[in-house]
């Protein structure tokens, strides 16, 4: 593999990770899905200064 | 002989720069343990007269008289042992329940029970919640004191009440605000203190057992009774981050976490803080 293939290989590689990592975040069933959602619903009075 | 008094002249003044370091580290432990003494003596001899009884007693009262446009009493409560248990229910709190599908703690828990038995609204069942002698406040040391002697337990058999114990956790140390402050900035840590204040690691079950089992407590600074939920609340509030609402999730949360690490502990509340 050349070294410009293999830097595109590991671009896609980590962008997938990201993809991933940002679609469970919102994503309700995960953990940390669920909690930003608690925090958006619990804290909703806060303006977003506070 | 002279030389060699030269000689160690330089090795006691070592020594004694060694020591002086060390004599005031220790003269420093000493000064806690002795304040730390002092603080449980004052708070012993307050334990006789808490305030926080005459609230057990009006909420003995509040429970037991009807009122609302249903003209019911709370009586009928069912706070998870079952319709009007409230011996021990304190202590297994928050937990899940099948008519809300949420898992709840003792204020909200009220809060439905005052809805659906007595007919207040939301509104009406939480006015003035926070307020010095508020039915809340009442309330909730009589249900609480209702648990004196039983032991701390965490419902987890529900899906939910592990989800919920879980994210407790992540919020424990979760670090928000202009601070950067989470509960676990202040509460990892042993043998802290604020001031006269033990400020307590939650993560040790020793200590947070020592917590969990005083509240609801009188608060000598306020006047008032303030319940796990208050305190919580104003935690948040010393830690700068914004305002959660009350009986709100992340705040039952927490609870439900807390609750986790104090298994066994014997409850004594309601009890007597600064």
């Amino acid at each position: 593999m050349s070294n410009l293939a293999s830097r595109r290989a590991l671009r896609a590689l980590l962008l997938m990770f990201w993809m991933a990592a940002a679609f469970a975040a919102d994503d309700p069933a995960s953990l940390e899905g669920r909690l930003n959602e608690t925090m958006r619903r619990s804290f909703s009075n806060a303006t977003p200064e506070e | 002989m002279s030389s060699l008094r030269v000689r160690a002249q330089p090795l006691l003044f070592a020594l004694l720069l060694c020591g002086v370091p060390c004599t005031v580290a220790l003269g420093d432990e000493a000064q806690d343990a002795r304040a730390r003494e002092e603080i449980n003596k004052y708070r012993e001899m307050l334990k006789d007269g808490n305030p926080a009884e005459l609230s057990e007693a009006r909420g003995e009262e509040l429970w037991t008289t009807a009122t609302g446009p249903k003209q019911a009493s709370l009586e009928q409560c069912d706070l998870g042992l079952g319709p009007g248990k409230v011996d021990g229910a304190y202590a297994k709190l928050p937990r899940h329940f099948s008519d809300t599908q949420q898992v709840q703690d003792l204020e909200s828990r009220l809060v439905t029970c005052m809805m659906s038995l007595q007919g207040l609204t939301r509104e009406q069942a939480t006015e003035g919640w926070y307020k010095a002698d508020s039915r809340m406040e009442a309330l909730v040391t009589y249900v609480a004191g209702k648990s004196r002697g039983a032991k701390i337990e965490a419902a987890s058999a529900h899906p939910e009440e592990q989800q919920l114990q879980a994210l407790g956790e992540a919020l424990f140390f979760r670090r928000s605000g202009p601070l950067d402050f989470s509960c676990a900035t202040c509460h990892s840590q042993p043998d802290k203190r604020i001031r006269l204040q033990e400020v307590r690691d939650l993560l040790i079950p020793a200590d947070a057992q020592a917590v969990l089992t005083q509240w609801p407590a009188y608060r000598l600074s306020q006047g008032q009774v303030w319940s796990m939920e208050r305190r919580l609340i104003d935690c948040m509030r010393q830690m700068r981050w914004p305002e959660p609402q009350y009986l709100s999730e992340a705040v039952i949360a927490l609870e439900a976490f807390l609750q986790k690490q104090a298994v066994g502990g014997v409850m004594q509340a309601p009890g007597l803080k600064r």
